[in-house]
This record gives structure tokens, sequence and C-alpha cells, in this order.
């Protein structure tokens, strides 16, 4: 109750204040389809559209067997402010970024973030190939290609290099996917699926080499959600024969699918995208979170229509307690799940009060 | 002048620094593998004249020649490697080094002399097999007896062949049968070099194995039958 | 001609040599190595110590303020290139860094003065969380969430409770805020929780800050966080070696850190200790080595006969003092790193002052200092093995290899020219000044009167000696003793050097450090006799003539002084002055005057602190020009006061004359004698309230013998640790003491043999060895009394003034010496006795026959 009055009041701030500042303000480019995705380039950061990330999930292994889930998170947001304060502290892009482990063994996520306005060289998004920087933590993609993370948190460390092993995934139309009934509510939106991943861990106090797979998400937009969603279901996972999946609905207050969408490609490379009737989330399994209340459907199923042929994939949680919070996040859970023939992530936002990006 | 005179003191005096004049004026003259011996009193000088025919010391006037080299005006250094080449020691005390082995002991005067370290221990054991120790080549100090020690000490005075000998009352600190044996190997190892000797000593047994027998008084030095 | 051989370096020689002295005697090189070792252990903890002691003293007093580990400042209000900003967070002794715009500034019509801080709210919240903003009818103190724009705007503002009461503004409102000629609207948007009351503050988005009020491109602050492996010292370092000329680096500046610039000069000093045990270890050495060379002189003479050269022999004996140097040398840093580490975990940072205790950071071990106390390890050995060596190399062969090693003087006279003439080079060193700020020629003055005062004891003994000998009826043990020591008196000097040395210096520490507590307590006396003191913090409290008329009529207060204090350039290249305008011919509280003019001139007097003479060379009437008023006032300097805390240098000027010139009257700072000075505690609470009605700001309040009890426990308990040092260099200088005279008897054993023979009994000679034990002891004190009162003399008429430019009056401790005095000679002859009962055994009738 209280926090639906203090939200109430933010907003009648930002309003209020939205009316003194006055002078110009950003102008989001809108995402349209029949652009050309093209790398490198488009690896890089897009400053003028108002909301980015890179989004890295993945299962990693130990040298003694033991199972790891990571993810490794940079976003970048262009505030609606004005733009013509010629201060270089100016916060025409803030870079936020967090990360979090996963270890079965203590039934626990660790997790830790950083933000920052980009500046000065030591906070930034740059555009031309993947480089991101935000203090000490940075996702740069070298020249051969290999995406290299290293992010260090309170308890935790993780330092990671990425090998894509298949070209990366175009998802919606080319690239351009949507996320609502309207046009501009969209995405440019592309995966790099089946990435060979090697580097180290430092995790309670020991430092581990770890090797596995993992997943990363690209997304740019202005204007992504539907005004009725609350939140979104999305999966990534690949496959132990080399094939990948992508599924995701966009989640309205009454549970129901406002849109939704995905895509599949094979070991050989052939790849199918999915309209919004070929994807259905079906919860299974209710997990509370003592510490926020929300209920997560931490095992669920994506159900896919391909071929005319309906096909289940059953996802299960590494353990239950993988929610996400944070002074700066959103809540929400991110978890490494399985499923037959296959890992990786599943991410369920909206379930602790709508989601704002 | 040829290395035929081993030692040639020409006319030499020593007055001590108190003044008192220890001798004047005294000749001698050392012919190659020539052994003589000087006898006299406690302080009448043997052993300052032997301090001078090493180059230890220096006349108060003449001059001393050592293997056709004269001493007169030459520096330390000159003195201390003409001394190490030429001459070969044997003290009273036998003064071998307490924390060297045998075969290390005697190898000295060779390695000081430009020896490589392997060559000098040769030669040191060849001079100790030939003074009857060759089977303790690696024996320390302590273990040995006051007449071993003095063989060894004739070894390391041998082995670098010098052309002088100077031996200071060698069988000072030995009992007589002890000192009969040594005496003996040292005489029968010195002439087998072909080295010079001189001895100082107090007994007149000792002195009897010298080709010539000189005694030391306050006027100065003669031969004993004179 | 025969050829003469060239000189050929025996090098299988030198090493059988030392491999055998090793072997046979290898507790001879174990001792020296150990009495180097000792002596740079330290030293080199000492030196350590002193770094952590003062980082962590200082992160102490960061972490009790809340703020940074250091800040960068601009050093004029123009600020310095905001680029500095990326520059230092990329320095690897940085963690995280806070960029911070800082200006005055007024707010709205109530013209209320704030301090104006534009902050980078994500950056500030990490290091200076003191300075975010909250938001009205929110609890959440973090500036700001991802979504949450309103702090991202660059127009809003948050004040603190101070800034709120004296603009009347309210959460909401719209605010006028001027600051450097420009003027912007901000909406207040909440309060700043973090701010202490009473400070009026004001914090906008530092984007905002640089854009409204046209501060583009640069910042007045960076607030810096050190990463966990640097010190504070490396921190320190790599930041002066990239800051421009328009930023300066400072500490968070803090009232105990000013009162504490005492520890400083007890940090300089206990280095000086350090060298201390250095030159004590040298001694040691040196000892060592002369008996070691004694015993060996036979060996070499006969080396030198066979035909080793004499240089040959000196290069090798160079070599093993080179290598005992570096042995010595390594094991000793170890040793030093271990003892600090030690120390600094069980007793901690503060040396046992108990003011903050928490984790030692790491030790910090500069490449400079490794290879400083490796030089004076090995310089130290090679000094202390290479002379005796020589000596002993240089005999004449033939002389040298008959006689044993009892070389009597044969009664000569000892030489004294040496030595008198290096008291008197002391003398004149003493006088001479300071080369840039560290007094060189007084530590060599020092290192001479050591020197001379250790040639001058054989002297010195045989000047007390001699009356003694001649004393009779003490019995023959006695007779014996005198009459050894008195014909031997170098091997005596020998004995005593290490021990002249480490009493020496120890008894100067003792009088200076006594002497400087004296002062201090005086001093601490007269500056702090009021019963409170009023000052400002953050932001300068101020008060107007009415509002000190009302402060002075409180009933609580029976005498209320008001002052003002500001900085004044005297010299753009020293740093700024302070000059306190307060009441001083109708003061009740004196300054402490070390020098007063005779008469007072026309004209305006000021008085000086002695750090200010000395720094700017001024004198009693001198005239000045100060930098008041448009044009400088010239004033004349009418007495010098003695101040231990502002090593800058501080002005006194009479109120009345700063109110005519300047026209201010308002002061900030009140020093208050309290109705009934038992009753603090509530006076003050009381005084708080009724000021802060009276003035519209909460003051800061200090109670004047808390603060002299602080301050002079501190400085017992720093000199605590100088004193267990103290003890430890003594400690050393006897056990050396002990070994030189143990090896010493061992060289007699034939003499013990002799007198044995003759009748002498065992509890004869231990008998004897007492009294030379305790004879050796009182001239060893004798000349460590001389020679410490002549270096304490120094201490505090030379050294600190020109280190700290601050005088003291020396203050004997005359019980305290009194009681190291008597420690000392039953220390002594216990020495002797345990020494000599272990030769005078059976092993004395063997020797007689020994002539190794």
């Amino acid at each position: 109750m209280y926090r639906l009055v203090a939200i109430a009041i933010f907003l009648a701030a930002v309003l209020s204040a939205g009316a003194w500042a006055y002078s110009d303000r950003p102008d989001y480019p809108e995402v349209t389809s029949g652009k050309k995705i093209v790398f490198p380039e488009d690896h890089g950061s897009h400053d003028a559209f108002r909301t980015e990330w890179w989004y890295l999930t993945g299962w990693l292994e130990t040298e003694s067997g033991d199972p790891l889930g990571f993810q490794i998170t940079f976003f970048r947001t262009r505030p609606d402010i004005e733009t013509n304060n010629p201060s270089k502290f100016a916060p025409n892009q803030i870079i936020f970024a967090h990360a979090a482990l996963s270890d079965p063994k203590t039934g626990k996520l660790v997790h830790d973030e950083r933000i920052g306005r980009a500046g000065f060289d030591i906070i930034e998004a740059s555009s031309g190939d993947a480089d991101v920087k935000l203090l000490d933590w940075q996702l740069t993609r070298t020249i051969e290609g290999v995406f290299d993370s290293k992010v260090a948190g309170k308890d935790f460390a993780l330092d990671l290099q990425m090998k894509p092993s298949q070209p990366p995934m175009l998802n919606g139309d080319n690239g351009y996917s949507r996320k609502g009934p309207k046009a501009s509510q969209a995405s440019y939106y592309y995966s790099v699926p089946q990435l060979v991943v090697s580097g180290s861990v430092i995790s309670g106090g020991r430092a581990m080499k770890v090797t596995g797979r993992a997943w990363l998400d690209r997304e740019w937009s202005s204007d992504v959600l539907p005004e009725n969603a609350v939140g979104w279901d999305w999966t990534g996972l690949n496959f132990d024969d080399g094939s990948a999946l992508m599924a995701f609905q966009v989640r309205g207050a009454d549970g129901q699918a406002v849109y939704a969408g995905g895509s599949f490609r094979d070991a050989e490379g052939k790849q199918t995208v999915f309209s919004p009737n070929d994807v259905r989330f079906r919860p299974q399994r209710i997990w509370k979170s003592p510490e926020t209340g929300a209920a997560y459907p931490v095992e669920a199923e994506f159900i896919i229509r391909m071929g005319g042929q309906w096909k289940s994939y059953g996802l299960k949680p590494m353990f239950d307690a993988q929610e996400l919070t944070g002074p700066f996040t959103p809540t929400y859970w991110e978890g490494a799940v399985t499923t037959s023939g296959g890992r990786g992530y599943l991410e369920m936002t909206g379930y602790a009060g709508k989601i704002a990006l | 002048m040829p290395d035929h005179f081993p030692l040639i003191l020409n006319s030499i005096a020593k007055t001590l620094p108190n003044g008192r004049e220890l001798f004047a004026d005294i000749h001698l003259s050392l012919s190659a593998g020539e052994f003589i011996s000087i006898q006299g009193e406690s302080g009448i000088g043997k052993s300052t004249l032997l301090n001078l025919a090493a180059g230890l010391d220096v006349p108060s006037a003449g001059e001393v020649i050592v293997a056709g080299q004269s001493l007169d005006g030459l520096s330390e250094t000159a003195l201390t490697a003409l001394r190490g080449q030429k001459i070969g020691f044997v003290f009273q005390a036998f003064h071998v080094l307490p924390f060297l082995n045998l075969i290390q002991n005697v190898s000295l005067p060779a390695i000081l002399t430009g020896d490589t370290r392997d060559l000098a221990l040769e030669k040191a054991a060849d001079l100790l097999d030939k003074v009857g120790l060759g089977d303790r080549t690696h024996s320390l100090v302590s273990e040995l007896s006051g007449g071993e020690l003095q063989r060894v000490a004739i070894a390391r005075a041998l082995v670098h062949a010098p052309t002088l000998i100077l031996a200071d009352e060698p069988t000072g600190n030995l009992d007589p049968s002890t000192s009969a044996e040594v005496m003996d190997l040292l005489t029968r190892t010195v002439k087998s070099t072909g080295a010079a000797m001189i001895l100082v000593t107090h007994s007149a047994i000792d002195a009897a194995s010298a080709d010539r027998r000189l005694v030391m008084t306050a006027t100065g030095m003669r031969d004993l039958h004179d | 001609m025969t050829s003469v051989r060239q000189m050929v370096q025996p090098s299988p020689i030198w090493r059988w040599l030392l491999l055998g002295q090793l072997r046979t005697f290898p507790f001879r090189y174990i001792f020296a190595v150990l009495s180097i070792a000792i002596g740079i252990a330290l030293g080199f903890s000492v030196h350590l110590i002193n770094a952590s002691a003062s980082d962590a003293f200082g992160d102490a007093v960061r972490n009790m303020s809340g703020s940074s580990d250091a800040q960068v400042a601009g050093a004029t209000s123009l600020g310095f290139d905001e680029q500095l900003y990326g520059q230092v967070y990329n320095l690897s002794e940085v963690a995280d860094v806070s960029p911070v715009i800082e200006m005055s500034a007024v707010l709205g019509e109530s013209g209320a003065r704030v301090k104006l801080l534009g902050i980078d709210p994500f950056r500030a919240a990490t290091i200076t969380p003191v300075l975010l903003g909250r938001q009205e009818s929110s609890n959440d103190q973090s500036a700001s969430r991802r979504g949450d724009q309103a702090a991202l705007a660059t127009n809003i503002a948050y004040l603190s409770d101070a800034a709120f009461a004296s603009s009347n503004a309210k959460p909401g409102d719209l605010l006028t805020i001027r600051a450097n000629g420009q003027t912007h609207d901000f909406q207040v948007a909440g309060d700043l929780p973090g701010i202490e009351a009473g400070q009026s503050v004001a914090v906008i988005d530092i984007a905002a800050a640089q854009w409204h009020f046209d501060r583009l491109g640069v910042l007045d602050r960076l607030d810096i966080k050190r990463s966990e492996k640097a010190t504070q010292s490396s921190l320190t370092r790599a930041m002066q070696e990239m800051l421009p000329r328009d930023a300066r680096l400072s500490g968070a500046e803090n009232e105990i850190q000013k009162r504490t610039s005492l520890s400083r000069a007890y940090r300089v000093n206990l280095e000086m200790l350090a060298l201390v045990a250095l030159v004590t270890g040298g001694f040691l050495v040196y000892s060592a080595q002369s008996l070691s060379a004694q015993k060996r002189q036979q060996q070499f003479a006969l080396l030198r006969i066979l035909g080793l050269q004499k240089s040959s022999l000196q290069h090798q004996l160079l070599w093993e003092g080179l290598a005992l140097g570096l042995a010595g040398s390594i094991l000793g840093l170890i040793l030093g790193y271990a003892f600090a580490y030690l120390i600094l975990t069980i007793i901690g940072s503060d040396l046992g002052g108990g003011y903050f205790s928490g984790s030692t950071g790491p030790i910090d071990v500069t490449i400079s200092a490794l290879l400083v106390f490796l030089g004076f390890g090995i310089f130290t050995a090679i000094f202390g093995s290479f002379a005796p060596g020589r000596r002993a190399a240089a005999l004449n062969p033939a002389q040298a290899i008959k006689t044993a090693v009892d070389h009597q003087e044969k009664g000569k006279q000892p030489i004294w020219l040496p030595g008198v003439a290096l008291l008197v080079v002391a003398g004149g060193l003493a006088l001479l000044p300071a080369v840039d700020g560290l007094p060189i020629f007084g530590y060599l003055a020092v290192a001479a009167v050591l020197a001379g005062a250790i040639w001058l004891t054989p002297w010195l003994a045989r000047g007390l000696l001699t009356p003694l000998s001649r004393l009779s009826g003490r019995g023959i043990a006695f007779d014996l003793a005198v009459h050894h020591l008195l014909r031997s008196p170098s091997q005596a000097a020998a004995a005593l050097g290490g021990i002249v040395a480490s009493v020496g210096l120890m008894i100067a520490m003792v009088i200076m450090v006594s002497s400087f507590r004296t002062s201090v307590d005086n001093w601490l006396e007269s500056i702090l006799s009021a019963d409170l003191y009023v000052s400002g913090g953050l932001v300068e409290t101020s008060f107007d003539s009415k509002q000190q008329a009302e402060i002075a009529g409180l009933p609580d207060i029976a005498d209320a002084e008001f002052s003002k204090t500001i900085n004044i350039s005297l010299d753009p290249k020293q740093p700024p002055v302070n000059l306190t305008v307060r009441p001083v011919e109708s003061s009740q509280y004196d300054l402490p005057l070390i020098a007063v003019a005779e008469q007072r001139t026309a004209g305006i007097p000021v008085w000086i602190s002695e750090p200010a003479a000395r720094i700017y060379d001024l004198q009693i009437d001198q005239n000045i020009s100060l930098p008041i008023g448009a044009r400088g006032t010239p004033v004349y300097v009418a007495g010098i006061w003695s101040d231990y805390a502002r090593q800058q240098g501080a002005i006194v000027m009479e109120s009345e004359d700063y109110t005519v010139l300047t026209g201010i009257s308002a002061r900030s700072e009140i020093a208050i004698s309290l109705q009934d000075p038992q009753d603090i505690s509530a006076a003050s609470e009381r005084l708080k309230a009724q000021i802060r009605d009276i003035a519209g700001t909460e003051p800061q309040m200090s109670n004047a013998a808390g603060i002299r009890d602080i301050a002079l426990g501190l400085f017992d308990r720093s000199f605590a640790i100088t004193y267990g040092l103290e003890a430890v260099a003594i400690f050393i200088g006897m056990v050396g003491v002990g070994a030189t005279f143990a090896a010493q008897v061992g060289t007699r054993v034939k003499e013990f043999g002799m007198l044995r023979h003759i009748g002498f009994g065992r509890r004869e000679i231990i008998k004897m060895l007492a009294y030379e034990g305790l004879l050796l002891g009182i001239v060893g004190l004798a000349a460590g009394l001389l020679s410490g009162f002549a270096i304490s003399q120094i201490l505090v008429h030379v050294i600190n003034p020109q280190s700290f430019n601050l005088t003291m009056k020396t203050a004997i401790p005359y019980m305290l010496l009194l009681g190291i005095s008597a420690t000392l000679l039953i220390t002594s002859g216990l020495t002797a006795i345990f020494a000599g009962r272990r030769a005078a055994a059976a092993d004395a009738l063997r020797a007689v026959n020994e002539d190794w």
C-alpha cells in the first residue's frame, strides 16, 4: 500500500520535475522492420535508443565436475531528461550491470551490481563492436570474436571467455522482434547461442577453472512493452545436439499472454521463427520467495508448435531460490534450468510488481 | 747473475730499533744444494739473520742476494713474490694451519706461486708420500703427533721446488728420538731436491749433519772449527 | 734478472680459509652476522612500524569521520581539470573516485549562506554516502533507482537541516540558488540525513552544478577510496606523481589529527633510535672482528711468509666483510619485517594507544627502504671487519708469527687528539643551520659526538682507573683487574664501544623525551586554559557583536572571549599561516610567550608563534606586512609564543585592531570560562542549546581538560614503545659486551692458567673478572652519561628545532637516570662474572701448553 503511494508521489515528482525540465528531450528512434543487422557494428552500442542490453547466461562446470549457473548483464539506458546540458557529467547514458552466480551446493544465488553515468572513459558503452566498461566490470569482444567478460562482486568474481561456435541468430523478422500488437512495440533482437566458455570463477574464497556453454541475448529498443504488460517469461536453451531455442511470452496482469514469440535453430543452422500463436507458457510448480513474497513458476513448460507439431519443453530449475533483487534492479527470477536434451536459463519478470524498464 | 748461488749475504749488519747492534759485517754465500748449520746462544741474532735472508727484515747495511736477485730496493710485493717462489720454511712451532687438512696445508706454497689447485694438490700428494705420510693426506692436524706435523712442514717447504730452505730450530719442540728421525728426513729430502738449506739450531747433534758448520757470536760469524 | 711473478689471486686459498674458519670457529661468524642482523632488524622494523602507524592512524581518523581515504582538492577556488577524475580512477592504488563541485552559495531571498555541493549520486554512494539526499516521504535513502528518473533530473536539490532552517524552505518548494555569479532555480526534493546538525549544506547534481553555475570542465574535489592492496603512503606517492599544479592532495583533516602533530616528532626520533641499533650492531661487529683478527694474525703471518701478498689478504678480508654484511643484512631485513608484523598484529598500529583496533593494513615495503638498510648493513659490516683485518694483515710477518696474542700496549699513551677534534667538530656542526628543513648537520654532530666519545673512552678509562690503581688494600683481584684494564685500554675500548653507543643514545633520548614532555605539558596548560571551546565545523559559525554580547551574558558563562581564525599567505611558496584574532591585552588567557618586545612601539602589534618566527625568519620588533585590507597592513612583532600544534606557523592579533582595520566584528570561536567549572557536561549541554538559539547554528564544543588528557596520554603511550626499544638496544649492547668479554677472556686462558698455577683460586679469578666488568661498566656508564647529555642537548636545541621549529627546555629526569645507571653497573658486573665462570674452568690448565 505504502509502496503504491510512494510510487504515486515519485511519479508526481517526476511529472513536476518534468515540467521544469522544459528544454530539449531525447528523440528516441523507432524500431522498424527492414533494418539490416550487420556485425560487428551491431554488437556495439546504439546510443540513440532508449534501452539496450548485453545479456549473458550459461552453465559452467568446475574441474571436479560441479555445475554452476552464471549471468552477466550490461544495460545501457538513455534517460528521458533534457539533452542540452553540456556538462560531461550529464547523465545522457546510464550504464548498469549485474552479475549472479548460482551454486547448487549452497542453494543460493550470489550477486552484485554496478551503476554509473557514462563518461570519462571509465564508464562507456562503445559503438562499433561489443565494448562495455563499467568501472572495474567489462565486456569486450576480442579480435578473434571471443566475448571476454570480467566482473568482480562482493563474494565472487567471474573471468570468462566465450567463443561463438555458431553465427548470431536473428530473432523475429531478421532481427525486428515484436513484443506487442503495435508495430513500434518491438526491439532489435539477436541471440548468440552455443557459446563455448572457458575461464575462472572465484567463489567462497576459492578460485576454480571452469568450462561451459553460454547464451548471449542482445536487444535494443525505444518503446518496447505494451501498456497492459506486467512482465514476461523468457528462455534461452542450448541443446546437446547443437540446436538452440529461444521462446518468450509477454504477460498481462491476468496472467495471460499479451504477445509471444521465439526462434528455433537446428544444428545445421536452419531457423524457424515462431508467431505468437505458436508459443504457449504453462506454469507447473510455484515457488514463493521468502524475501519478496513473489510467486514464481520455477518449474514450467514452453509448448511450441513447429512444423505443425506441438512440442513441449519442460524446464526444471537448478534450484529454486534464484531470485534477483537489488537497489537499482527490479525484482525478478533469473535462473539456470535444465530441459530434456539441453540446458539454459529461464527469466520471469513482473511477478513482484509491474516491471519498469 | 746466474742462479748458482741461492743466497749471498754481503756485508750485512743489523742494528735493532732500540739501538743495540746485533751484528756488523757478516758475509755468507751458499752454493747450490749446500747445507749449512748455524749454532749460537739464544738471542744472538740467528733468527734475525734468517729473517734478513727471507726478505722479512731489512739490513741496516749491506746487501742480501737471493737466487741472484738483490733484495735491495725491492717493493713489498716483489719481496713477497720472490720469497714465495724461491724459499721454503720450516719453523720450530710447525705452524701448520689447523683448519685445513694435510694435503691442503702442503699445497699452500704451490698455489701461492701460481699453480692451479689440482696441480698443487698433485705435487703435495707426491711430497707427503716422500715424507711417509702418503696415506694420511686428508687427516686433520689434531690427529697428528709433533713429529708427524714437522714432516708435513717439511713437505710443505719443498712442494714448490724452492732453491733455498730456511729451517729455524726445527727439532726444538720434539723429543730426542723424534728429533733424530725428523732431522734425517729433512736432510735427505732436501738433498734429493737439490735445494740449499740453512739450519739454525741449538743442538750440536742436529748441526752435525750439515756440510758446513758455522757459529754465531757477539763478534760475528765464523766456522765452527776455527 | 729473475722476473717477479705476477700477483696471483689465490682463490682456492680464500675459499679454504673462509670455510676452514667457519667450520672451526662458527660461533664467531654467527655472532658477527647476528650483530648486523639485529641492528638492521631493529632499524627496519621501526621504519616499517612508523609507516604503518601513520597510515593506520590516518585511516582511523578517516573512518571516524566517515570520509574518504584521501582527497584531491583544488589549490584555489577555480578548481582543476575534470579529466583528472578519469586519470585518478585508473591508478591501481585507487579503488574508487567520486567527483565533487564545491562552492559557497546563497539561498533564495533569505540570503542564507550554504556550502553547495554538486555530486554524482552513483559515485558518492560508495565513497561518501553522507552526502546522499533522501527523497521526501520515502525511507529509501539511495539516491536513485534505475527507474527513478527524478534524481537524474538536473534541477533538484537536497538541503541539510540547518539549510532548511536558515532558508525557510520546504520540500517541494522552488528555491533560487545563487553561486559563482549565476542564478538558477531548483526544486527542493528532500533532506540530507548524513550531514551533521548545524552544517548548512545543499547538494545538487554535479552536471547541474557545472552547467548552471559556469563550472563546465572543472572539478573542485575528488573523494578517493584506496584499494585494499595499497597503503596510504603508496597511494600518496602515486598521486603526487600525477597531480597538476592546481590540484593538491590531502588526507582528511581533523582536529584530533591537528593536535597530534606531536606524534610526528616522536616518529622521527624513533627512526633515529633505529640508527642507534645499527651503530651498536656495527660496534659489535667491530669488536668481534677485532678479536678474530687478533687470533688469526699468526695465520696471516704464516701465509704472508709463504708468499701471500698483503693486498691479496686485505682483499680477502674485504670480501669476508661483504659476505658477512650481506648475510647479516638479509637476515636482518627478514627479521625486521617479522618483528614489525608481530608488533603490529599483537599491539596494533596505534602502538598500544588504544585509539583504534581493527585490521592492520598491508605493511608498506619500498624498494628504496630495502636498499638503504641493505646498504647500511653492508657498510657497517665492511667497516667493522675491514679495519681490524687490515691492521692484522699489515703487521710484520716475522714478528707476528712468533708472538702470541697478548699484544700489550706497553703502557702507551692513548692518542686523544682525534677524539677531542671530533668533539670540536661536533660542536661546529651543531651550529650549522638546517638543510631543506632537515637537521642533517645535527645528526652528523650526534655521530661526531659518539665517535669522539668512543675514541676518548680509553683515555677516560685511564683517567678514572689510574687513581683507583693507587688505592691499596682492596685485594689482589681488584688490583689485577685495574692493572689489566690500564695496560690494554684498546681492548677495553673494543668492549666498551657498543655500550657507550647504546647507553649514550639511550640517555640522550631519555633526557629529550623528558624535556619534550615537560615542555608540552606546560604548553598545554597555558594554551588550554579555558573550560570550553566553541568552534565551527563544515561551515563557519559566525557571531555578530549583538550575539556575542548575548552569549557573554549567559548565566553559565563567567567569561567568554571571542576569536576568529583565518588563513593568510605570507609567502606564496609556503603553506598559509593561521591568523587568530582574539583579545590579547585584556585576555585572561596568556599566550605562552618565550620572547617579548621591551617596550610598546607605535603601530599594530602582533604575536607570532615560534614556528612562524623560524620559518619566516622574524624577530622581535621587526615590521612586517599582513595581507589584510586592500593594500596590506604594516604590523610589528611584539612577542613570540611557543606552539606545538601548528607547524606551518600562526600569528595572533588583537581583536580590536582587526575590527578597526577590516570593519568585521563577527567572530566564530569562543573560549569560555564557566561559573561552575565542576559542572562542565551539564553546562555545555545548556550552552549548546542556548547558543543555537542565539546564533541559529548549533556549535561544536570541546572540553579543554579532556583534550589535555588525550594529548598527554597519546604522548606517553607513543614513547612507551620508544622506551621498550631503547631497552632492547641496551640489551643488545650488554649482550655484545658480554660476548666480547667472553671472547677476550677466552684469549687470556693462558694468563688464567698461569694464575691458577701460582695459586690463584678459581673464585679469585672470577672476582677479578667481576671487578673488570664492573670497572668497564663504570667507564662505559661515565662515557655514556657524558656523551648522552651532550647528544641530548643537540637533540633538544638543534635537531628538534630544525625539524619542527619548536624549542623546549631541558628537563633532566635524575631519578630515572640513577635507576638506569644502577641497572647498568649491576648488569655489567653480572655479565663479567658469567663470562668468567666459563673461562676459569679446568681447560685453563691445558691452555698453557697450547700454542695455537
